[in-house]
């Protein structure tokens, strides 16, 4: 579902962040990304969301090579992957439903036929009590929990995370990071980035290393 | 131009009171399938009326830029529609003074009487001529001694110099200086005729300068559309500017370039309809204020003149312009500025 195969990213300045990575994730598979900061972990996410493009080698998402995909087909790339950001990225003039509804709206569902899948969203996330409140008002966790309902409100095939847990306590995190487990189990294939390696160390999946730019270990805990 | 949090209540905009159904989380439901068999034209048509609210609640959400952004409009588009309206009163009022200008086409001495009667027949031909009838010299003489009262004491006057005449009343229901001109050169082509003179030349000043004050109105207009459109596309820039962490975010969930600029164009469309409106109503209240004196002054003179307000076709134009401005104005503000933001 997920293909990386020999990718190498060099930014502009001649800065390589990634050299010849290369790994595979089968459908439904979920794996930890993790290494020190400046590791290139964020690089790699960002190139599996098409937010940026390969300097060699091939990204390949549900059968779609993202380095021959046409700028005309990001958006609906994107459609299929469900992004959890470090800082959750919510609009803050709208209320938690309205930001959790968005994915399902650009999507061009019908606003009446949506309400139930927002609810469940954020039934998962224990924050239907919330609905109605402005992301402002929030606690960061409750932010972060707004941020993964808002991910896997559509369903999608792919879910990426990039240190989903980044600004939140040990105990919260590991919470989060269980939350994701959870939500999981329903087929979606997920790469949840995290410089912290004793949390997933904890979760007894698989967990894939980079250091420097390069993939120094891959395997199941 | 900051947004506000909305308030959050039934009256959102993708609110509706629906029972929470957790199964709905794991199974599509019927909801999804008929969505599904939706045809594009309800999705298109869904996805406009979204983004259309969308783009009003923008405006909605900085009220006060919204009113000062409409009144600038308004007053753009109040002027060329007001003078427009302003000119075409004049033309009409002039065209009551049509039956004041004649044409004295004055005749060469002794012409056989059967030449003058050809001339006569010839310049009743022409279309623009309403009238035209035969002054001797003699006829001319004695009304010239009947009007200015010298009687007897012009006996001394042995020969009578004036030449005889033919009166042309141009028809002008046209009111334009060019077919006065045209009529005015036959006529003094014409063979046996001296000379041809306009009687009231001021009429035919006042045709040249409504033909510039209707040109100038014209350049006017375009000046005040550009203005609309500058308007309309930099307020635009300036919130599409504001809203950039939006737009990210849109964009990385996936909405397409167009999906993101569609409430931009509402917004643009909602700008230039409702300046139109603005300047309707400045146009409006300004006509009804100042026709009021000008029907009493024109009272006075027994003149039946009625100032207009512009007609449904002017208001029609105001409007329809101001929506394709407004439209125009924020997609070139917008298009570029959107396809270039790309997520961080
Ligand atoms: N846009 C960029 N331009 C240049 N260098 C960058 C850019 N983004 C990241 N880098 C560099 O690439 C390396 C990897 O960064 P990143 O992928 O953010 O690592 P991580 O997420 O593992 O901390 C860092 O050294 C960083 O400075
Ligand atoms: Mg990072």
């Amino acid at each position: 579902m997920i293909q990386c195969d020999d990718v190498t990213k060099t930014y502009p300045g001649g800065f390589e962040a990634l050299s010849h990575v290369q790994f595979h994730l089968e459908k439904g598979e979920l794996a930890f990304l993790t290494g020190p900061s400046g590791a290139g972990k964020s690089t790699l996410l960002r190139l599996l969301a098409a937010m940026e493009r390969t300097t060699w080698g091939k990204v390949v998402i549900d059968g779609q090579d993202l380095s021959r995909l046409g700028t005309r087909h990001i958006p609906a790339l994107r459609r299929k992957i469900g992004f959890v950001f470090q800082n959750p990225r919510l609009l803050n003039d709208r209320t938690v439903y309205d930001n959790v509804a968005l994915p399902l709206l650009i999507a061009g569902h019908r606003p009446q036929e949506i309400g139930s899948r927002v609810r469940a969203a954020l039934d998962t996330v224990g924050l239907l009590s919330k609905e109605k409140s402005s992301p402002l008002t929030l606690s960061g966790g409750e932010q972060q929990r707004v941020g993964i309902a808002r991910a896997v409100v559509t369903r999608p095939p792919v879910l990426l995370a990039d240190e989903p847990t980044g600004n939140l306590d040990p105990e919260l995190s590991r919470e989060i990071m269980n939350l994701f487990i959870q939500l999981i189990q329903m087929g979606t294939t997920a790469l949840i980035a995290s410089h912290d390696h004793d949390l997933v160390q904890h979760l007894r999946r698989r967990v894939i290393t980079l250091r420097d730019g390069q993939l120094v270990d891959d395997h199941h805990v | 131009m900051t947004p506000k949090p909305r308030k959050p209540g039934p009256q959102g905009a993708t609110r509706r009171p629906v029972r929470p159904t957790p199964e709905a989380h794991h199974n599509e439901g019927p909801s999804a399938q008929r969505f599904r068999a939706e045809g594009w034209l309800q999705r298109g048509w869904l996805q406009q009326r979204l983004a259309a609210q969308d783009g009003l609640q923008r405006l909605i959400d900085a009220p006060i830029a919204t009113i000062l952004t409409l009144s600038v409009l308004g007053i753009a588009l109040a002027f060329p529609i007001g003078l427009f309206a302003l000119v075409d009163n004049a033309r009409q009022l002039s065209q009551g003074w049509n039956s004041s200008a004649q044409i004295s086409v004055f005749l060469r001495d002794n012409l056989p009487s059967t030449q003058i009667d050809q001339i006569t027949a010839h310049i009743r031909q022409r279309p623009e001529v309403s009238s035209a009838h035969y002054i001797s010299s003699q006829q001319a003489w004695d009304e010239f001694r009947a009007a200015s009262g010298l009687g007897k004491a012009l006996d001394v006057v042995e020969d009578n110099p004036l030449p005889a005449l033919i009166l042309v009343q141009p028809d002008l229901s046209g009111g334009d200086s060019a077919r006065i001109k045209q009529l005015l050169s036959f006529l003094q082509g014409e063979p046996g005729v001296d000379s041809a003179q306009l009687d009231t030349a001021w009429v035919q000043r006042l045709y040249a300068l409504l033909d510039l004050a209707r040109k100038a109105v014209l350049w006017l207009s375009g000046l005040a559309g550009l203005a609309v459109l500058l308007i309309v596309g930099n307020t635009i820039r300036l919130m599409s500017q504001s809203y950039r962490e939006q737009i990210e975010v849109y964009k990385l969930l996936g909405a397409t370039n167009g999906y993101v600029r569609r409430p931009f164009l509402y917004v643009g469309v909602a700008y230039g309809l409702g300046g139109g409106l603005v300047a309707w109503v400045i146009v409006a209240a300004s006509f009804a204020g100042f026709g009021h004196s000008v029907s009493q002054v024109a009272a006075l003179y027994n003149s039946p003149f009625l100032v207009t307000g512009p007609g449904p076709v002017a208001i029609l134009a105001m409007l329809s312009g101001g929506l394709a401005l407004g439209w125009g104005g924020s997609w070139l503000a917008v298009a570029r500025y959107i396809r270039a933001v790309n997520p961080t």
